[in-house]
């Protein structure tokens, strides 16, 4: 009982030293999440597809608070609230798939330059410092140029980036870990190679894998809502937060919901994962820097 | 250090710049080729006869072994013969002279924009630390990099150009059209400058030279706007050379948005109608324009920084 008590101030005073960054970008970016998990479902089921599709157009362009449309439609009668959570949907999804297939790849390929160094390091670096800062949009309105528009270029733009980046990172991260004498002894014990990344390396570079994780899904969001703005990326009747934004510039002037609602979809995801990552920064390693868009 | 040792650095970095510009042309090009679907496709209607395409290929070079496409593609590049937009038949070097000041412009007003606000307001949050200027710049800063640039500038045109009918929306000529469009486009790489600048400034204010300075009684605001100001600068410096090259990736959006006849829109709509000939090109240009602002910001840090000099002579 006495335990329960006095337990509680305890946790309070921890949470008031966690980082601002994930006091606000936590919580933000966990309701980015859970809204981008309804999408997803909103866009697979038949049954929901309605729901953001369906045209009432007895009610176009009107301002939230409208019966039955909470934050209002578009031009063509379109609930804005349901576009938005499945534009979150597809937002989150590729979010997700990028950062995944960058941590792995872009893991993978630092891990070999810090490790083993010489050639491979000096050929990796030198691919590093090409991709490294190169204006994602630009690849990405390139890209589509070459695949076509749609997902898969927007997917390949960002993924042939953001490695990179993480790779720079996990090189780094290797250099300084090779040295160390847990990894001298298990290379004295002969343990495999591989045992040794598997078991000594990926472990220790949970701190930069949560913290780029959390960068790279929110530039992934705002670079997707970008090229689909320009017409380059999610092809509709796919909703998307960008397609939604570039449909309400042409009514601008009569109605400004139809691009705030979406907007404020895409600045809730890039400041929550934006500032979630600072915090991750702040509490597991300060040195880690922020990405360039 | 020696001289030398720099010269060489120099020299290394530059080869290496030209075998990546090289890269990206291979890539630029094979690129395109590689994916199916071929251009004639695009400029000519689907029941058109074989005849009739294999006709147009001829005409748009596209017969010849890829190897050869490539050599003409690489050779008009570098003696400026550009060849014809597949889709409006204009000359490519006509489209490219004509959007090019307009990207300069639009870039270079932005970037001043950059330096002449970021740098004095990074210097106040730094010298006021946790006063209001710092704390409202703390809190725009994480917002104003959050809003997508297309959002805010659509909220911009709404309130300033359709409410209050103050600026144009949209097209270029004069100061006047160059403000919104300006201002978006500045408004992130503002963010980071006035970051990096009130870090580098706070940095200085705690070195013993300016104690030194105060000490022999030298007024704040020459120990301020003087030293401390010239001895922080050094980040910005290469920092800019980034910061361009995002500008240059941001004005893709900010463009197309504002029908800015840009380079940016250009490739953009080169994209959207699949134009062949002038998207290899425009991407390639602008590809390039990214490969030597890298290669300027590594030189660029290298002269500014010390410590960074110190490691290249090694």
């Amino acid at each position: 009982m006495s335990a329960v008590v006095l337990g509680r101030p305890r946790r309070l005073s921890r949470l008031r030293t966690l980082p601002a960054g994930i006091v606000i970008g936590g919580p933000l970016a966990a309701f980015f999440t859970v809204i981008g998990l309804i999408g997803i479902f909103y866009q697979y089921l038949p049954a929901a597809n309605v729901l953001w599709s369906n045209q009432d157009l007895f009610n176009v362009l009107s301002p939230p608070g409208t019966p039955g449309h909470l934050l209002g439609t578009d031009a063509l009668g379109r609930d804005l609230l349901a576009r938005s959570i499945a534009g979150a949907g597809i937002s989150l999804e590729l979010g997700l798939a990028v950062t995944a297939v960058t941590v792995v790849t872009g893991g993978v390929i630092g891990i070999i330059a810090g490790y083993f160094g010489g050639v491979a390091d000096r050929i990796i670096g030198g691919l590093i410092d090409v991709t490294w800062g190169f204006p994602l949009i630009l690849l990405a309105v390139i890209m589509a140029g070459i695949i076509g528009p749609g997902f898969l270029s927007v997917l390949v733009a960002v993924g042939a980036l953001n490695w990179a980046g993480f790779a720079r990172i996990v090189r780094g991260y290797s250099l300084s870990l090779r040295e160390r004498e847990f990894v001298e002894a298990a290379r004295v014990m002969q343990i495999p190679t591989w045992k040794i990344l598997l078991r000594h390396f990926v472990p220790n570079l949970q701190a930069p894998i949560l913290v780029m994780a959390s960068y790279y899904i929110g530039v992934t969001i705002i670079i997707e809502a970008g090229v689909s703005f320009l017409g380059l990326g999610i092809q509709p009747p796919t909703p998307s937060l960008g397609d939604m934004i570039a449909d309400g510039q042409n009514t601008l002037g009569a109605s400004i919901w139809p691009v705030l609602v979406p907007g404020a979809m895409i600045a809730i995801a890039v400041v929550g994962f934006s500032m979630l990552g600072d915090g991750l920064r702040d509490l597991l390693d300060p040195r880690l820097s922020k990405p360039q868009i | 250090m020696s001289g030398s040792n720099v010269t060489k650095y120099v020299l290394r970095k530059c080869a290496y710049t030209l075998v990546v510009l090289w890269l990206a042309s291979l890539a630029v090009f094979y690129g395109l080729r590689i994916t199916p679907g071929n251009p004639a496709n695009f400029t000519v209607s689907p029941i058109m006869s074989p005849a009739v395409r294999a006709q147009i290929n001829r005409q748009l070079g596209l017969d010849a072994p890829l190897l050869v496409q490539y050599w003409h593609f690489f050779h008009g590049i570098l003696t400026g013969h550009l060849g014809l937009s597949f889709i409006s038949r204009q000359p490519i070097s006509q489209i490219i002279s004509q959007s090019t000041p307009h990207t300069l412009e639009l870039a270079g007003a932005a970037l001043l924009l950059v330096l002449v606000i970021g740098i004095p307001l990074g210097m106040v949050s730094a010298l006021r630390r946790n006063g209001v200027v710092d704390r409202v710049v703390g809190l725009l800063g994480p917002l104003g990099m959050g809003i997508p640039n297309f959002v805010l500038a659509l909220l911009l045109i709404t309130i300033f150009g359709l409410d209050l009918h103050w600026l144009p929306v949209a097209g270029s000529g004069g100061l006047k059209y160059l403000v919104l469009p300006a201002v978006v486009l500045a408004l992130e790489p503002l963010v980071v400058t006035v970051r990096i600048m009130r870090a580098s400034a706070l940095e200085q204010l705690n070195l013993d030279y300016v104690r030194t300075l105060r000490a022999k009684g030298l007024g704040r605001h020459r120990i301020v706007w003087q030293h401390i100001l010239r001895n922080s600068l050094g980040p910005i410096i290469s920092l800019t050379a980034v910061q361009l090259r995002t500008l240059l990736g941001y004005t893709l959006i900010v463009e197309v948005i504002f029908r800015w006849p840009g380079l940016g829109e250009a490739l953009v709509n080169a994209v959207l109608t699949r134009d062949y000939s002038t998207c290899q090109v425009l991407a390639l240009m602008l590809t390039s324009a990214v490969i030597v602002l890298s290669f300027l910001a590594d030189i660029g840090l290298a002269f500014t920084d010390p410590r960074v000099r110190a490691k290249v002579a090694t």
